[in-house]
């Protein structure tokens, strides 16, 4: 089954049910540490997840608050604080580190986004979740 | 006490730049010094969060700092001092403003209202069965048509115990409560507007203390419709609406803020006096709007026809 990309350029690798995948962007596009970048890799109309590059790899987790279910960025691709190092729900101000997911303050602290497993090939950023994973939605 | 409302809100913030894009996309006025005005010159202020001119912060950054209060009289202004200081620490300030926490832990101030007069048009409906309020020729919109928060609505509160909190306002700043959320908590009126509501608290765990939303008046619902359309347009996510309250009637639409809380429009308030009773009913989806929908990107009956043949 062809992955449903429009990426220009995006490789479709064909769909092992052993080791899914969902391209999101070649990782050359994603900015540098200190910013995140939303991505709507099923064309559900909003971003449902976002990636981010700390000093050790790339992250990506889920958008989607454990308060209350809701998007955490105020504007596109807006999803960090001032100073880029932690990531905050612009919903009720939860406070999350950004290498964990770890929700340190706001009204989910102890809860943690989800972070999602990720493949690096050929220079292309993956999930490692099929595209009809509702994890995407 | 013939305190209105809530004049200004000031905010300590950890990206003064973005708070300031966010406020001035919103439609508010920037000033200067970190001033953002409706309308009549209520206003929202944002400072970095090490200012040495805010009070002391309850939580981390971005977060609500000072709720300035405008009242009508200088004599308003020694009822709260003289109020307020049986039982904690009283600040005068310039112009004989008043200063001091609620009972919460909220600071704030007192002070003669800066809202200045202004006139605004109205939407005016034509509603069969009764008078037309546009006559003939004259259009309801134009695709430029301005839409420009008007004077400061209201702000909501998590509060750790909404019952002592509600004591406050209602018992010492003269407050009346208009509506109730069983549980969850009350709509507060001051004695110098007829607005449904200036606060609205909230009973949360304490940790959550903060503000939960404030919202600037807009013209009317379509106002609301056509601000909050411009808003996202630009990129801002929507947290919940559009849609009209059952409490207040407001319209609403809110977004989530760089500010450590939502901002929201709203339009088209009830008005109260003394005489009215407030009303009681548990939270939930079904008691807090009348309807709610999602906005979606302009779309046009047109295009190929659907596979499978013509209609």
């Amino acid at each position: 089954m062809p992955v449903p990309s429009d990426i220009p350029g995006a490789p479709a690798p064909g769909q092992d049910p052993d080791s899914p995948r969902t391209p999101l962007c070649a990782l050359d596009t994603l900015p540098p540490v200190g910013q995140a970048r939303g991505f709507d890799p099923v064309k559900s109309g909003r971003d449902t997840v976002f990636a981010l590059r700390r000093s050790d790899g790339v992250r990506v987790y889920r958008n989607h608050c454990p308060h209350q279910g809701v998007p955490l960025e105020y504007r596109k691709d807006r999803f960090l604080s001032g100073d880029g190092q932690r990531i905050l729900c612009y919903a009720h101000g939860a406070h999350f580190e950004a290498d964990t997911g770890l929700c340190t303050d706001g009204p989910c602290r102890g809860m943690s986004l989800a972070s999602l497993p990720l493949v690096i090939e050929d220079g292309w950023l993956y999930l490692a979740v099929a595209p009809d994973s509702p994890l995407l939605r | 006490m013939n305190i209105i409302g809530p004049d200004a809100l000031v905010f300590g913030v950890d990206d003064v730049d973005a708070c300031s894009q966010y406020l001035t996309d919103y439609g508010l006025q920037p000033t200067g010094d970190g001033r953002f005005e409706a309308l009549d010159g209520t206003c929202v202020i944002i400072r970095a969060d090490d200012d040495p001119r805010l009070p002391p912060a309850i939580g981390p950054a971005p977060s609500i700092r000072e709720i300035v209060y405008g009242v009508g009289d200088a004599a308003a202004l020694e009822a709260i001092a003289a109020e307020l200081s049986k039982d904690r620490e009283v600040r005068r300030g310039e112009g004989g403003s008043v200063h001091a926490d609620d009972d919460s832990g909220f600071h704030l101030s007192f002070a003669l209202t800066t809202r200045r007069p202004y006139t605004a048009p109205a939407d005016l409906t034509n509603a069969p069965g009764h008078p037309p309020q546009r006559g003939p020729n004259l259009l309801g919109i134009n695709w430029d048509m301005k839409v420009e928060p008007r004077t400061l609505s209201h702000v909501v509160l998590f509060v750790p115990n909404m019952e002592q909190a509600e004591a406050f306002y209602v018992n010492r700043l003269g407050f009346r409560l208009t509506d109730k959320f069983i549980g969850v908590g009350p709509f507060l009126r001051p004695a110098g507007t007829e607005d449904h509501h200036t606060l609205f608290l909230i009973q949360t765990p304490p940790f959550m203390k903060g503000v939960e939303h404030f919202t600037f008046h807009m013209g009317s619902g379509t106002e609301v419709l056509l601000a909050g359309t411009r808003f996202e347009a630009k990129g801002y996510t929507t947290f919940w609406g559009p849609g009209r309250h059952y409490f207040g009637s407001n319209w609403f639409w809110y977004f989530n803020s760089p500010l450590g809380c939502h901002v929201e429009y709203d339009a088209d308030m009830d008005l109260h006096d003394d005489t009215w009773e407030a009303r009681h009913r548990p939270p939930g989806a079904d008691n807090s709007q009348l309807f709610l929908f999602t906005a979606r990107e302009k779309w046009f009956p047109s295009g190929p026809p659907p596979k499978g043949g013509a209609h």
